[in-house]
């Protein structure tokens, strides 16, 4: 009797482990994208950020081909290179090859995910990627695979991985606040100062390649987009300044992906879905605020 | 009539700028006096934003060069400064006056370190200029056309240049605005810079400017406002494009033709 | 071979019904998404078809059905809202319209994928194979789905072949549309709805993430080979139409291999393709061009300096020898060789050993460049204010481009001068003046 207790104990505190690591990997990648996509948003680049989520597939894979571990650095570089890919075909469809802009990321980014899904099919055998884990991602499965150092159990590998990068963007941000700022408003003005604005577009553009392959075994190719342009979004309609929006947009995030967990569990569904979900009822929430907001204020300037 | 000056503020040789092949600017060659207020006059789409873009380095040239204060701009970058038209930024951007003011103190070299407290004072003392000090934290989505357009100016102001160039700095600006502004503008030539302003009001071309530029894709005149405004130059340059010389860039944009032979 | 011939005889009455079901839903979307092309929408089919998702599963939560007709309604209502939630969030909120559309995208596709798998989880019957939805699965569909497939895309083709008129005008000029009194917002309402039916047929096939292509690439790719709307749409059914047949074709012959994926690579090869060599805008026809421009520059410039060389003694029909020319102009030794041989060939001089001659049309054709250089900087300096010294650059390359017509009309506008700018005498032909 005592002996069943404790290994329900044990089986429990395991459970609650588990919910621990998947909610602060899910808090992670959205702390990660908020992040990099305030300034998708300002830039008016969403839909090229994505593209490039979409893009990483090809790239992926062709590094789990090569490497033949699911190591991220392989993934990292697979998955950078094809990011940066994809804006080059993007800019050069569109200025040598005089192609609308819509359409050049349009056909860019189908094209080359249609390339990811047939290399998974043409090497279903040697690639461990299956097609769900490419459109929802595996974030229940996340803590089955631990970082051991030394011998000691360090916690899940992507928790690391994500710490990592977020450290990167952090750093980034700290040090390139001014630039990426100013060249986000006013790109001409920064232009006229001498201030290079192609380094900033492309520093952006591989953050969001890191962004979208390490989110990926987490949320997939395609909720990452949420988590990008979601919590972003709803923090612009709500803020006044930069540093405002993006510290809300963090704490969005975060919140979507706690809110998004019970919610999944409690739908006995996807979990990313149920995170990117969130990510859409915070965005509708905030907009009804914003409107009651302006209603009133009308109202009272018509009293006046 | 064009008149070129001696120890130019601004120089522009053989300057043909064009868009996916087509010129918009068609061989301008003139020079502006330094220290005058100088006006830029033309109708919509004659090439007024592009001709002050392609002095500041921002699109590229299909011929010819430009020459600030007898140097490349490159030499000069931090005393000119560039007033952009109020239409080409997002005015819902999260930022507040102070922030877009401070931007003015932003140099390349010291991207990566914060604005120093001299700044924030240079960056206040351009908001006192234009009036604007009560609205140092408002956001500037809250602001009206005449006060984002007061924001602008006193970003500019906050570089402490020695050549300004601004495009219709006037739009949407109502009239008591507009005298303020002017008088800001005299008071900068009282110091000895050089304003080069895109103007759309001929009405008031007379006081406002020492020196003025019509231009239509080419130019039609440059000089002392006195000598070149009248009813001949204005005909030329709102009785619409030379039918002769937008046909030959009509075909220079068909052919891929190059504009210069290498 | 073997499987190329079961395949293209369509004896196999499965491969036959997939196929045509394939090609039409193709066709339907590629003829949509010229329009979409054209209003710069494309990107809003690629929302459609996300949310298209959520749709499928509510409608199969009710129904308890895979079949096409039992989800159709659901899709095509979350699709059409999506359009809506977009036009209002770049309307109403200070949301620009690239964010509207990825947030619209993203989140209404992970509102399906939480339905999905919940169904999934559900243990249903029937539910499995509804996620292949997500990638498209051809090979599954049945006799009835085809049918729906065929007759919607025929619905879409009589549509738009019987407004085309306003449609035509609701794509290039919409004010002027309205200033003509067409309903302006029923007929993008008929587009939009059109769209989204085509979108909510289409995902069967290849599934939400790629269907944007099969709406964006087809009319991207027609937009390379002409300018008329027409021919455009009869081109776009055909890129997409063909990519649909190969598709399949692919995925028959290799059964592992999935059909949506290799329809849109098909179609994105073809999409490089023309834009490498399409004759509109493509990169190769425009370098021809160059290189044609570069040639015609060439050798007018040879002809000029072979008419300027005349000039100083008033001889034109004179041999000039090599060095005579290359002091007169610098040519280097392949240019020159190149552009002789062009020119002789036209008849235009003869060459030998010791130099040039011109023949009486190539001395036409010398003067003829020559007055219009002259002609050019004349009018630069008249009507560009510009002083003589800065007009000769100009004229070297615009003496080029200039055509008869424009010829005549700078002559006449100028008055038929005699000097240039420089003082240099403006040469006529014999023919020049008559012609007026
Ligand atoms: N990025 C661009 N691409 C293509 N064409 C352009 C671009 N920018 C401007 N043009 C064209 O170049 C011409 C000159 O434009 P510009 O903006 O310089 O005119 P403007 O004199 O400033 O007009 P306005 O008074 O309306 O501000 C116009 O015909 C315009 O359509
Ligand atoms: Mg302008």
């Amino acid at each position: 009797m005592i002996h069943h207790s404790k290994e329900h104990d044990r089986k429990k505190r395991k459970k609650r482990m588990d919910t621990f690591w998947i909610i602060l990997t899910g808090s992670l990648v959205a702390t990660c994208s908020a992040l990099v996509g305030c300034f998708l948003v300002l830039r008016k680049m969403a839909m090229v950020g994505d593209a490039i989520s979409h893009a990483v597939l090809p790239g992926i894979v062709l590094a789990y081909l090569v490497a033949q571990t699911r190591d991220s650095l392989p993934m990292l570089i697979g998955a950078a290179i094809f990011g940066v890919l994809i804006t080059i075909l993007i800019e050069t469809l569109h200025q040598q090859g005089k192609m609308q802009i819509d359409a050049a990321i349009g056909l860019s980014f189908t094209w080359l995910f249609a390339l990811g899904v047939i290399l998974i099919s043409v090497y279903a055998g040697r690639v461990d990627l299956d097609q769900d884990c490419v459109l929802y991602g595996e974030i229940a499965y996340i803590p089955i695979d631990i970082w051991f150092w030394n011998g000691q159990d360090m916690g899940p590998k992507a928790v690391w991985q994500l710490g990592g990068l977020l450290g990167v963007i952090v750093l980034l941000l700290v040090l390139g606040y001014k630039g990426l700022k100013i060249t986000t408003f006013d790109e001409k003005f920064a232009a006229s100062l001498g201030i290079s604005t192609i380094f900033w577009h492309y520093a952006l553009m591989s953050l969001v390649s890191f962004t979208t392959v390490l989110s990926f075994e987490s949320v997939g190719a395609i909720l990452v987009v949420a988590f990008l342009v979601g919590p972003a979004s709803t923090a612009y309609l709500l803020s006044k300044r930069l540093s405002e929006m993006l510290f809300l947009a963090v704490l969005l995030g975060i919140l979507a992906a706690l809110s998004g967990y019970f919610l999944a569990t409690w739908l006995n569904a996807s979990i990313a879905g149920g995170m990117a979900a969130a990510v859409g009822l915070e965005f509708v929430l905030a907009l009804i605020w914003v409107s009651i907001k302006k209603k009133s204020l009308e109202i009272a300037f018509e009293e006046i | 009539m064009i008149q070129q000056v001696a120890n130019p503020a601004i120089e522009l040789h053989s300057l043909t700028v064009a868009y996916q092949q087509k010129p918009v600017l068609w061989n301008l060659d003139y020079t502006l006096p330094a220290g005058k207020l100088i006006g830029i006059v033309g109708p919509n789409g004659s090439g007024k934003t592009t001709m002050i873009k392609s002095i500041m380095g921002l699109v590229p040239l299909s011929s010819g060069y430009v020459k600030i204060f007898d140097e490349s701009l490159d030499k000069v970058r931090s005393r000119v400064s560039y007033v952009p038209q109020r239409g080409s930024v997002d005015w819902d951007f999260p930022v507040n006056v102070l922030d877009v003011v401070l931007m003015g103190r932003a140099k390349p070299r010291r991207l990566f370190s914060r604005y120093s407290s001299q700044d924030k004072e240079i960056a206040m003392d351009s908001l006192k200029k234009v009036n604007m000090e009560a609205f140092v934290k408002r956001q500037i989505s809250e602001l009206s056309g005449g006060q984002q357009q007061r924001v602008f100016l006193a970003r500019a102001l906050a570089q402490q240049a020695d050549l300004y160039l601004m495009d219709e700095p006037f739009a949407g600006v109502d009239a008591s605005t507009e005298s303020t502004i002017m008088d800001l503008l005299k008071s900068m030539r009282a110091e000895g810079k050089t304003i080069v302003v895109v103007h759309h009001d001929l009405q008031t071309v007379n006081h406002y400017f020492d020196w003025l530029v019509l231009l239509n894709t080419r130019l039609i005149a440059s000089g002392p406002t006195k000598e070149v405004f009248n009813s001949e130059a204005l005909t030329q340059t709102y009785g619409g494009k030379l039918n002769i010389l937008s046909r030959v860039g009509d075909l220079v944009k068909e052919k891929a033709h190059p504009l210069r032979e290498k | 071979m073997q499987t190329f011939l079961d395949f293209f005889s369509f004896t196999d009455p499965n491969v036959r019904w997939v196929v045509l079901g394939i090609m039409a839903m193709c066709a339907g979307a590629a003829l949509v998404g010229v329009f979409a092309f054209l209003q710069k929408k494309s990107l809003v089919g690629d929302a459609i078809s996300h949310a298209i998702l959520p749709g499928i599963c509510l409608s199969f939560l009710i129904t308890e059905s895979k079949a096409t007709w039992a989800l159709l309604p659901g899709a095509f209502l979350t699709g059409w809202f999506s359009l809506i939630a977009i036009d209002y969030l770049t309307r109403h909120t200070k949301l620009k319209s690239d964010s509207a559309i990825a947030l619209v995208l993203s989140v209404f596709y992970g509102v399906g994928i939480l339905l999905l798998t919940m169904i999934q989880n559900m243990e249903l019957a029937q539910q499995s194979g509804l996620d292949k939805f997500l990638f498209g699965k051809a090979a599954a569909m049945v006799y009835e789905d085809v049918l729906v497939l065929i007759g919607l895309s025929i619905l879409i083709a009589v549509v738009i072949f019987s407004l085309y008129r306003p449609f035509r005008l609701l794509s290039f000029n919409p004010e002027y549309a309205q200033s003509l009194g067409y309903p302006i917002r029923f007929l993008e309402g008929l587009l939009s709805g059109l769209t989204v039916l085509s979108v909510a047929i289409g995902v069967q096939a290849v599934g939400v993430v790629l269907m944007a292509a099969l709406l964006i690439t087809p009319a991207a790719t027609a937009r390379y080979w002409t300018n008329s709307l027409s021919v455009m749409l009869i081109l776009a059914t055909f890129f997409g139409a063909f990519s649909g047949l190969m598709g399949t074709y692919i995925s028959y012959t290799y059964p592992h291999m999935p059909t949506g994926p290799w329809v849109v690579t098909v179609l994105s090869v073809i999409a490089i393709l023309s834009v490498l060599l399409g004759r509109k805008k493509g990169v190769l026809a425009s370098q021809r061009q160059l290189r044609r421009n570069g040639r015609k520059m060439l050798e007018e410039n040879l002809l000029k300096c072979l008419y300027h060389l005349g000039e100083m003694d008033n001889e034109w029909q004179k041999k000039r020898t090599w060095a005579e020319i290359t002091q007169k102009r610098l040519f280097t030794k392949k240019q020159l060789q190149r552009a002789w041989k062009a020119l002789s060939r036209k008849k235009l001089l003869l060459a030998d050993r010791e130099g040039l001659l011109l023949s009486k049309e190539g001395e036409k054709m010398g003067r003829r460049i020559t007055k219009i250089h002259r002609l050019w900087e004349l009018y630069l300096t008249k009507h560009l204010h510009l002083a003589s010294d800065h007009v000769h650059e100009d004229a070297e390359a615009i003496e080029h481009v200039i055509t008869p017509e424009l010829e005549k009309e700078l002559e006449h506008q100028l008055g038929y001068p005699v000097l240039d700018p420089h003082e240099e005498p403006i040469p006529y032909n014999e023919d020049d003046k008559k012609d007026t």
